[in-house]
């Protein structure tokens, strides 16, 4: 090509560095995951509308949220769990209240046709295609005990949060647009169980620092101690820095693009045979897990390095995107309050609160503190390769879906999440205030004032660090 | 380019995942006189963007990264 390419081959390598390979800035990927949610929501409202003409009955999209995909994915472990004669709680598919405006949640013929499911399958397979293109997927094993020890204990309290506070910092961010009460509950729990993690992290550290950091020669590069602390099984990487980029890492941006191309075959095919809704809701979440992915999105972060690292940036980036959800849900709202066929758009992810959300997402804070990430920081950390990350979601899969019967039992309801059990409107800011411009300036005004606590406590972290 | 400067300290902290780089790549720059330069190794994707916004507001010159295959590198001078 040489002088005739007009340059669009040095074009097209720093768009795609700067697209694909650098990570976004923190307020790019807000925004795109705002665009995911808002679309998501958008596509469960016109799913809402088509199961009440009557068709497909399955092909019901639910706004963004990834906790009960996971709870039902849990199920069949559980199911599995026993047959082979180890305690379980039984699995009786889905225990959706029924009858409210109409009869929306229904028996799902197979797990993964649960909405959230494919929401989570989404985010993951996003946050794959992310690392692939940027060529950061790698296999790694941590070899220090203490990562899996942080792993299981994060998982575990996750796993109860999860279920006493009925989602995930996901699913609490939808909330947040929804201008659900529990969403309110949710950030005021998390924020309190992160601190508590940032300091349990903070002592872990102090201990086992000397062992980690090791004196150079003086001269240059070559460390004195090496420590192996992680086994990259896949790809192989070279012996030494002239070897050349191997094979596994160089293919990964072409795999992306196949990977891709099969996506839009499936889901064409998915939508011929009358899943359209299912199949623009996946297509959603994969925008999330992508923009998750390069921006590095996550909550665990958002929440709990004001504490630990006195950095805020991310707790800001969420703040954008919990206004901007508030802001992007309500024309759908709007159609819902006015529309009584689709009356249900309007609380959709409203969930009941009490007492049981703030125990259970300060539990959540503290074990994705400890864990590193929440459920959908976990997929897209899971696409890149993190065995560690993995350990964590699975107890979380497993201990979620082993409690999450309990939530359904009258005296759960009665003592953790009495407000908004029978009436669900009741915990419904909107209809609280009698007013929606009032609700989302309070739901606004909130979340300004958390971002403002959190660059608060971060200025106060990092001050402390640096003069110490 | 790395082989020019005087390393003081490495910090090994590849595979490890986010926060526990951050906090022991603060910790150890932290016991380091001003001048001196650590060099820290890491594979978590997010230390690209938390190790170069800790220079950035704490005065710490980031001297070099490398990003190579799955593996990252900085070297920081305090």
């Amino acid at each position: 090509m040489g002088d005739f390419d007009f340059g669009i081959k040095g074009w097209w390598d720093s768009w795609y560095k700067k697209f694909f390979r650098e990570k976004w800035p923190l307020w790019i990927a807000a925004i795109f995951m705002a665009l995911s949610g808002i679309i998501a929501y958008g596509v469960a409202v016109w799913s809402l509308s088509r199961t009440v003409t009557g068709e497909n009955p399955y092909d019901q999209a639910k706004p963004l949220g990834t906790f009960l995909g996971l709870k039902e994915l849990g199920g069949i472990i559980n199911s599995f769990l026993g047959k082979i004669g180890l305690p379980h709680y039984p699995f009786n598919g889905y225990i959706w209240p029924d009858g409210q405006t109409i009869n929306y949640f229904v028996q799902y013929p197979n797990p993964f046709l649960e909405p959230t499911a494919g929401t989570m399958l989404g985010i993951l397979f996003g946050g794959l295609i992310a690392a692939l293109l940027a060529k950061e997927f790698s296999l790694k094993v941590p070899l220090d005990k203490t990562e899996y020890g942080l792993a299981l204990s994060g998982g575990v309290m996750m796993g109860i949060g999860a279920v006493f506070m009925f989602g995930c910092p996901l699913v609490s961010t939808t909330n947040i647009g929804a201008m659900g009460v529990q969403a309110i509950e949710m950030v005021i729990g998390m924020t309190i169980g992160s601190f508590f993690g940032a300091k349990i992290i903070v002592w872990l550290e102090k201990r086992r620092l000397a062992s980690l950091s090791c004196a150079a020669d003086g001269a240059g590069y070559v460390p004195l101690m090496h420590f192996e602390k992680t086994k990259t099984i896949w790809p192989k990487m070279p012996a030494n820095a002239d070897g050349g980029e191997p094979f596994g890492i160089r293919f990964q941006p072409v795999t992306a693009v196949i990977l891709t191309l099969i996506m839009f075959i499936v889901l064409a095919r998915f939508t011929k045979i009358g899943y359209p809704a299912l199949s623009m809701s996946f297509l959603a979440a994969t925008l999330t897990g992508f923009a998750m992915q390069r921006g590095g999105m996550c909550f665990a972060y958002a929440y709990r390095e004001p504490f630990l690292t006195g950095f805020s940036d991310m707790s800001r980036a969420m703040a954008l995107l919990y206004a901007l959800l508030v802001i992007g849900f309500l024309p759908f709202k709007l159609l819902g309050s006015v529309s009584p066929d689709i009356a249900y758009a309007e609380i959709f992810a409203i969930s009941p609160a009490g007492i049981g959300i703030l125990i259970g997402s300060a539990l959540f804070g503290l074990g994705m503190a400890l864990n590193g990430a929440c459920v959908s920081d976990s997929l897209w950390r899971t696409a890149e390769g993190q065995v560690k990350i993995w350990v964590g979601l699975l107890t979380l899969i497993c201990v979620s879906s082993w409690l999450f019967p309990m939530r359904e039992e009258a005296w759960f309801k009665t003592i953790f999440a009495p407000y908004g059990s029978k009436n669900i409107t009741d915990v419904y800011l909107p209809q609280i205030f009698g007013s929606y411009p009032i609700a989302v300036v309070f739901t606004i005004s909130v979340v300004l004032i958390w971002a403002l606590v959190m660059t608060w406590f971060a200025g106060r972290t990092f001050k402390k660090y640096m003069e110490e | 380019m790395t082989t020019e400067i005087k390393i003081d300290k490495v910090l090994d902290v590849k595979g490890l995942v986010c926060p526990r780089p951050m906090v022991m790549t603060m910790s150890t720059l932290k016991s380091m006189e001003k001048g001196q330069v650590l060099h820290v190794m890491a594979n978590d994707s997010s230390t690209k963007h938390s190790i170069p916004a800790l220079c950035e507001r704490s005065g710490y010159k980031l001297l070099e990264t490398k990003d190579e295959s799955g593996s990252i590198s900085f070297v920081i001078q305090k």
